[in-house]
């Protein structure tokens, strides 16, 4: 299993109001540091942005409004965990590889919210 | 922040003239100089890779003074988290330049004396702290590269300051002012001087009664009038006029680009005076500055390693031997020795410790260690990758003959590795290990941030020798 599908159910996940999945999304983009990365980050959220097209507008932490926050860490350290809570957030996703399709990760950005209303 | 961009950077080293000699000509545009671009390409990566969003954690950090983000080479560390930062950060660098990018002894300097004045102001009731910290806002808010400037000439080693037959071989005030100081000496080997804005004259080592006058740290801009840089001549330096194969690293050069700077009665005002015949805290800002500027080299040196790791194994590539165990063997010990290092800056970085001032400091002997690796196995790893690249690598023809109507054919032919591989491939790879791995890229880490000699004094002083015997008496059961 992908790092991204491990990670999914243990980032606070919360019901939220139902809106249409139709929905532009605002995600935002971290990074981790990159110090040492096992893959290269850059070029996997190219192809992720790619793959989203204009269903996701993508922001940074310090934008308000998010429906959901991209961690791409570049190995198992994950450095941002050291310093920021991930709970604050309704609906993180945190990688540490590019195992997942692109498709499948902006699949899964983009269906948060239908899964919350189990 | 008033820099941001590389072409600020170079724009606001262009507008400040300061006074160079490179082979005893003066250098009229420090940033068109075939000799400096590499190191300015080299620290431009600092301010570069700070605007990019996947590097911004490292890069970056948020001000305890102002609450500003600021680059991180212009931040106090106020965590451990900060320390094992500033560490990533170094070997992301190197990744990009395969090169010193010179910033990282200014860093060391004003963290070794934000947490040292306020110490002096406790005891001594002086007002040095506050007066760092205006010019810490400064630094933070123009985003300056700052020599981090310790290293006296000193001349005849087995005499003090004052009891040498030159006075000036330690930098040194020659008279005080009203108004400010008047400084004379030079600091020597000073890395990246030819392309910073300012230089933190700081004492080279502990001093004794009868050298007040020595113990003077002061931040002095590079174009104040009467300061003279020698630029220090390197290895192969001709090759970087070329800009071709044969530089290795024509981009960002092989070390920090190092001058002797020269202060011929320079005045400077008390503003920017932060240390002026304190000797009692001497000695602590030496040791603070070296342990800080030791904790780096593990982050640096590692990420370097990894260019000269992925440049031996390229080379073995090309030249079909990548398979044969022995090459394996040799790529593996090369890998632990990097990380190795690596190791040891983040291991003196997590064992480091919040000061009265509030900045975090490294484990000292810790980072001694890691400093003291540096001068072993970066030999070891350089080692290594002259036996995998072979003698080839010191008997290559010149790119020119490469490049050669006439002998560019057999330079071709002759020079081949395996198929698939041009030569000029195979060429490039090689240059790249042999100015990585020797002349001043070697001396630069025996020597930089302190010969081994001074880290092995630091374990005297640090290694609880007697708690070790007496741990061994215990397990031995001896009493007396």
């Amino acid at each position: 299993m992908s790092a991204a599908g491990r990670q999914w159910p243990h980032c606070g996940r919360e019901k939220s109001d139902k809106r249409s999945s139709t929905a532009i999304k605002r995600v935002a983009l971290k990074y981790c540091g990159g110090c040492n990365p096992v893959f290269d980050r850059v070029t996997y959220v190219e192809k992720i942005k790619s793959a989203a097209g204009p269903d996701i507008e993508w922001v940074t932490l310090d934008d308000e409004g998010l429906d959901a926050v991209l961690f791409v860490t570049g190995c198992e350290t994950a450095c941002p965990l050291r310093s920021i809570d991930f709970s604050q957030y309704k609906h993180a996703l945190l990688i540490k590889d590019d195992n997942v399709s692109s498709q499948d990760l902006v699949k899964i950005l983009l269906e948060s919210e239908e899964t919350n209303e189990d | 922040m008033k820099i941001r961009t590389k072409k600020d950077y170079i724009k606001s080293l262009r507008d400040q003239k300061v006074v160079i000699y490179y082979n005893g000509e003066l250098v009229e545009d420090r940033t068109t100089f075939p000799a400096f671009i590499p190191h300015i390409n080299s620290a431009a990566k600092t301010y570069e890779l700070a605007l990019l969003p996947e590097n911004e954690d490292l890069l970056t950090a948020i001000s305890n003074v102002t609450g500003k983000r600021i680059n991180r080479f212009t931040h106090i560390h106020q965590s451990v988290d900060d320390l094992i930062k500033k560490v990533q950060m170094l070997r992301l660098i190197a990744h990009e330049t395969a090169s010193c990018f010179q910033r990282c002894v200014g860093f060391d300097a004003l963290n070794s004396l934000y947490m040292t004045t306020y110490e002096m102001d406790e005891k001594h009731k002086t007002k040095y702290f506050e007066r760092f910290l205006e010019y810490l806002k400064k630094i933070q808010e123009e985003n300056f590269m700052l020599v981090g400037g310790m290293t006296d000439p000193k001349g005849d080693r087995s005499k003090r300051p004052s009891q040498q037959a030159d006075p000036d071989l330690f930098t040194r005030v020659v008279e005080k002012r009203k108004d400010g100081v008047v400084v004379r000496g030079a600091k020597a080997h000073q890395t990246g001087a030819v392309n910073s804005h300012e230089i933190m004259i700081m004492p080279t080592q502990a001093m004794g009664e009868g050298d007040e006058a020595y113990a003077i740290v002061a931040a002095i801009p590079l174009d104040a009038k009467g300061i003279t840089l020698i630029f220090g001549r390197q290895t192969n330096e001709e090759r970087k006029f070329e800009c071709g194969i044969d530089a290795g690293n024509c981009d960002f050069g092989m070390v920090g680009g190092e001058a002797l700077v020269v202060f011929e009665d320079v005045f400077v005002p008390w503003e920017r005076v932060f240390m002026c015949g304190e000797i009692d805290f001497t000695g602590m800002l030496v040791e603070r500055f070296a342990t800080l500027h030791r904790q780096n080299y593990g982050g640096c040196k590692g990420g370097v390693s990894d260019i000269v790791i992925g440049a031996s194994a390229l080379a073995a590539q090309y030249q079909g031997t990548l398979d044969a165990s022995h090459i394996k063997d040799k790529l593996v010990e090369m890998l632990h020795l990097a990380e190795t290092v690596y190791s040891g800056s983040v291991a003196c970085s997590a064992m480091g410790s919040k000061t009265k001032s509030g900045a975090y400091y490294p484990d000292p002997l810790l980072a001694n260690c890691t400093k003291h690796n540096i001068t072993r196995f970066i030999y070891d790893i350089s080692r290594l990758a002259h036996d995998i690249g072979g003698g080839i690598m010191a008997t290559l023809p010149f790119d020119k003959d490469l490049r050669s109507p006439v002998v560019g054919k057999y330079v071709k032919k002759y020079m081949k590795g395996i198929e698939g591989i041009s030569t000029e491939t195979r060429m490039k790879i090689l240059r790249l290990l042999e100015n990585m791995t020797g002349g001043t890229a070697l001396v630069e880490s025996m020597h930089g941030a302190g010969s081994p000699q001074s880290q092995r004094i630091m374990y005297q002083r640090l290694g609880k020798l007697g708690q070790k015997m007496k741990m061994a008496k215990k397990i031995a059961k001896i009493d007396e």
